[in-house]
């Protein structure tokens, strides 16, 4: 029998002993806009598969498409969102509704290179997991200034642990 | 005397197909034809009529989910079989780039163990987060089998122009093979004006694990490399010409050992 149709968001996250240099480079960012609690940024790449899925099938994709099996893990995210732990602050940004989504084309395309028929669209996002001295009205600036384009994208942010 | 057939492989995003035509023109390949993949994959064209497959550098499908990942699946979804044959033929392939991405994650490099198509290593984002373009020096392994690099000189300077070029590998056991099996045929080197030796940044320009370059499979017919010898094939290419006088352009002796090397196998 067929699986339902739902949606799965997994993130994808370098392991632990590779260099992230987005998360670096944005740490600099977010030092050069004055706010010096910032200690360390890690980047997440998101994905939200929609279709029905085989837990065979969503394997396949996130083992042999979305994550490097050398270099990154990925997981399954939780209806709370990014695994960020107290004293982190998770950040989620997503395209808004209509703007096309090139990457997300493409990952649909690799999925069906793959076998996987049931695959029936993939939206792409980028996920921070920012640790540090931070309030929110900092975590506001840097996702207004920083790591969203108001424009085109939306973005919500969660303290960890809560 | 046997000609030489090249196939340059194009796909979305491929976008130094004609340069590296040129340079296996320049060393002598009779045929050399840029073929879209799709013409494969719908069987309107066979890799059996080549004798060297190359993966040129670009940016396929956009590099979007990582460099080469996705033209790596597609060929290993829907062009293994003709690729084992070809392979199974004692016949060439070359992967520059964007190409050298694409045979790691197919698992056909570095192949340090026989049999299966396992991905023993990846090329992951440089260490410095940027996009790193310059020429850089390269040493010949001696002790490696690659078919490419026999006979060069010890040392070459080519340009590299990469995002992603940090070769990475899946244990230390791959690494030990490496070494014993003379996989990694081309390391960065300091220039001789920093004394030599490993390289570091920035003249090695992503931090790749000991220097590596470039990596070819145990017989030495599959090879890749990071930085692009078709961006120096002629002497005027090199950005000191004016002032140190026209040389052998150091890319060239890549694809000549290759042209040579197919000449031989029909």
């Amino acid at each position: 029998m067929a699986a339902d149709s739902k949606t799965w968001r997994i993130a994808v996250v370098n392991k632990a002993d590779v260099v992230d240099a987005v998360g670096e480079g944005l740490r600099g960012d977010i030092l050069d806009l004055g706010i010096n609690g910032i200690e360390r940024v890690r980047h997440v790449r998101l994905y939200a598969l929609r279709g029905a899925l085989s837990s065979d099938e969503l394997d396949r994709i996130t083992t042999g498409l979305l994550a490097d099996p050398v270099t990154q893990d990925h997981l399954e995210m939780a209806a709370e969102g990014l695994p960020a732990v107290p004293g982190e602050w998770g950040v989620e940004v997503w395209f808004r509704r209509g703007v096309t989504d090139a990457v997300g084309e493409t990952a649909l395309k690799g999925s069906r290179d793959l076998g996987v028929a049931g695959i029936e669209s993939v939206e792409t996002g980028r996920g921070y997991i920012l640790a540090g001295q931070l309030v929110r009205s900092q975590i506001d600036t840097i996702c207004r200034r920083l790591l969203a384009n108001d424009v085109i994208e939306r973005y919500a942010c969660y303290e960890g642990g809560k | 005397m046997s000609t030489a057939s090249v196939l340059i492989l194009r796909a979305a995003g491929i976008n130094c197909d004609e340069e590296t035509a040129h340079a296996f023109r320049l060393a002598g390949a009779a045929r050399v034809d840029p073929v879209h993949i799709n013409a494969f994959i719908q069987g309107r064209r066979s890799l059996s009529e080549y004798d060297v497959l190359v993966l040129s550098g670009g940016f396929s499908y956009g590099d979007d989910l990582s460099g080469g990942k996705v033209l790596a699946n597609e060929m290993q979804c829907k062009l293994m079989d003709d690729v084992e044959s070809f392979i199974g033929e004692g016949k060439l392939i070359l992967g520059i780039c964007n190409g050298f991405q694409v045979l790691v994650k197919m698992g056909l490099l570095p192949q340090t163990k026989p049999g299966g198509r396992r991905q023993e290593a990846t090329v992951f984002y440089n260490d410095s987060g940027k996009f790193e373009c310059r020429w850089v020096h390269l040493r010949r392994n001696p002790d490696s089998p690659c078919v490419f690099t026999r006979d060069m000189p010890e040392t070459i300077y080519i340009p590299v122009a990469n995002g992603e070029g940090k070769v990475m590998l899946a244990s230390e056991d791959v690494r030990e093979r490496l070494g014993s099996g003379g996989h990694v045929a081309l390391r960065y080197v300091n220039p001789p004006w920093v004394g030599g030796g490993a390289a570091e940044y920035p003249w090695s320009p992503n931090g790749s694990i000991d220097a590596i370059a470039g990596i070819c499979d145990a017989t030495g017919r599959i090879f890749g490399l990071m930085p692009h010898p078709e961006r120096y094939t002629h002497p005027t290419h090199h950005p000191r010409w004016t002032r140190e006088g026209c040389k052998e352009p150091d890319g060239l002796h890549i694809f000549r050992n290759a042209v040579e090397y197919a000449r031989g196998i029909r």
